[in-house]
């Protein structure tokens, strides 16, 4: 039975299937070969997956972030961290992550991030001098900063299959993504010391109010989400559908930047992206439901148990995997196939799941930008034509960064229970 | 056929766009209300989730149809054409076989519970209708991949 819940669905993940068949026909073939349950199970079990509450958050989250991706947010936001941001070396480069990362959080997928932000801050970057390398590779990397921090749409996966509450996710992921944005931003003032050419300007009442009154509408976003979900005021689902009922106001009645034909376009991308991922979801419930059935995360944790290692010996294994398997899988689907059979695992080592899903969001943002696969480098690269081996080499010292950061959250639990002990 | 399947399938995606954004609304007026004037549409909630349901198995029909199924394809793309086409051809063959099980079960499920008329707890729906979906889906996606494995026999295009 190991082979067709095991070595089947690799070889046809290698061979490129699409996630959902493969976790369908591992499934099939092992309800047909191996157990002597109706086939109607299939059914039930699939739309049990599906048929959850609290899902309904994903396609309400990237609905908002699709109206805000379309409705100019983003410059706007631009321009309120630029002109909040004093006369300090590195302006330009801290503007890019200060933006990426509140843009990210606010849309929760890392590539619009990317395409979003760059598209403002990229000319900048290279007006004030700073080389591609570096340009492209702030942009790639802060891009992923999105996954970490609340409302991530992974941390929404991760909290249906491993059966976890979204809002403690959501209060975790505030401490590691704040802490990669401030080693982010200290190293753009180094590396901003040595580029007199960025902007120098000071912080002056005038233009930070005249920023602040174009951009205080898309901050209204994550003060919607977060101050509703922690306040008491609602469930993350409907903080969900407030921020899609807020953002398309903002922007088709407030600033009127999107017409109402956007809005439908903006609904139409959401349908498609979230039918790519909910269909896996569905499929995951029963592959999910079969390895748990045949008892396989049983015998994997026996395994580990009589392998004597220690915690943090396991976390270690489990990084270098997921980082591994974040190259090469983007972060939702690894989420659906990994959680079922980690999860048991790491509880039985005594590592809390809140705490594991920063881990396992960090090493997947990792794997967004990480050579030579990640999907933000390609977006960047088609983008902005920048050549790839500038891009790798850009990189580098913000993958070491990430490492810093993800070996820092991974054995100093206090950085994700920060943000629960805060809010909950 | 296939140009068939890839209109109704666009059409479809418009309706569950329209179905998404009366969800947001539905979600948002249950919150006014519940704030305002202390009344809670109990079927609200069920609602907004059969139309979730709707978008993740009718929408995965258009996705097929446009082949654009998330999939770990790096090591695929480095491949030959000519193992390209054979992958493709074998990718349909196993998507057609799964996808057609899947609708057997579920054809079995849907048929019983309208006989049984059973219906939802709280918005008194036919429960066969979210249930459908899931039919009507991997029916589609296996018809889906039936019908490119001859175009792919014929070097047309690639995977299913």
């Amino acid at each position: 039975m190991t082979w067709t819940l095991g070595a089947l669905p690799v070889l046809l993940l290698l061979m490129g299937f699409p996630v959902f068949v493969v976790l369908l026909t591992a499934a099939t073939v092992t309800l047909a070969l191996y157990m002597s349950v109706p086939m109607v199970a299939l059914q039930q079990t699939m739309f049990a997956s599906v048929n959850v509450y609290a899902l309904l958050a994903l396609p309400f989250f990237i609905f908002a972030g699709e109206i805000m991706d379309r409705g100019s947010i983003a410059e706007r936001l631009i321009n309120l961290v630029r002109a909040s941001i004093g006369r300090v070396p590195g302006k330009i480069p801290l503007t890019a992550v200060g933006a990426g990362a509140i843009f990210g959080a606010i849309s929760g997928v890392g590539a619009a991030s990317v395409a979003t932000v760059g598209k403002v801050m990229y000319p900048s970057m290279k007006n004030a001098g700073y080389n591609d390398g570096f340009s492209s590779g702030l942009l790639v990397s802060v891009g992923a900063v999105g996954v970490i921090l609340p409302p991530s749409i992974p941390m929404i996966i991760y909290a249906a299959a491993a059966d976890q509450s979204i809002p403690r996710l959501y209060a975790a992921g505030i401490g590691p993504g704040l802490l990669i944005v401030f080693f982010l931003g200290l190293y753009c003032l180094w590396v901003g010391r040595s580029h007199p050419g960025d902007d120098t300007s000071p912080v002056t009442l005038r233009h930070l109010w005249g920023a602040l009154k174009r951009g205080v509408w898309a901050l209204g976003v994550p003060v919607v989400i977060i101050g509703g979900i922690y306040g008491g005021v609602f469930s993350p689902t409907e903080a969900a559908a407030v921020a899609c009922l807020y953002a398309a106001l903002v922007t088709v009645v407030g600033m009127r930047v999107l017409p109402l034909s956007g809005l439908l376009e903006a609904a139409i991308s959401t349908v498609r992206f979230s039918a790519q991922i909910l269909i896996i979801v569905a499929c995951a419930g029963v592959f999910s439901w079969m390895i748990t059935v045949n008892q396989i995360p049983a015998q994997l944790v026996s395994w580990i148990t009589a392998a004597d290692l220690s915690a943090w010996q396991l976390l270690l294994g489990i990084n270098i995997l997921l980082l591994l398997i974040g190259c090469v899988l983007d972060p939702l689907s690894a989420i659906l196939l990994l959680t079922p059979l980690l999860v048991p695992i790491i509880t039985a080592a005594g590592v809390d799941p809140v705490h594991f899903g920063m881990i396992l969001a960090f090493n997947l943002a990792i794997g967004l930008f990480t050579p030579p696969f990640g999907i933000n480098i390609f977006v960047m690269q088609s983008l902005f034509r920048v050549p790839l081996p500038v891009i790798y080499r850009g990189l580098t010292p913000f993958l070491v960064l990430y490492f810093i950061a993800l070996m820092l959250v991974t054995y100093v639990p206090a950085i994700s229970q920060f943000g629960v002990d805060l809010l909950m | 056929m296939l140009s068939l399947i890839a209109r109704i399938s666009d059409a479809i995606r418009a309706v569950l766009a329209i179905l998404l954004m009366v969800a947001v609304l539905l979600c948002c007026v249950n919150i006014f209300f519940r704030y305002f004037f202390n009344i809670s549409y109990l079927a609200s909630d069920e609602l907004q989730v059969f139309a979730m349901v709707a978008i993740a198995f009718l929408g995965a029909i258009s996705i097929s149809s446009e082949r654009q199924h998330l999939r770990m394809d790096v090591l695929v793309h480095a491949a030959p054409r000519s193992v390209k086409r054979i992958l493709g051809v074998f990718e349909a063959v196993i998507t057609a076989g799964a996808a057609g099980v899947m609708a057997w079960a579920s054809y079995g499920f849907v048929q019983r519970i309208y006989m049984m008329d059973q219906r939802s707890s709280m918005a008194d729906l036919p429960m066969w209708l979210p249930h459908g979906t899931v039919l009507v889906c991997f029916g589609s996606i296996a018809l889906i991949a039936v019908l490119r494995i001859p175009q792919l026999l014929a070097g047309e295009g690639e995977g299913a």
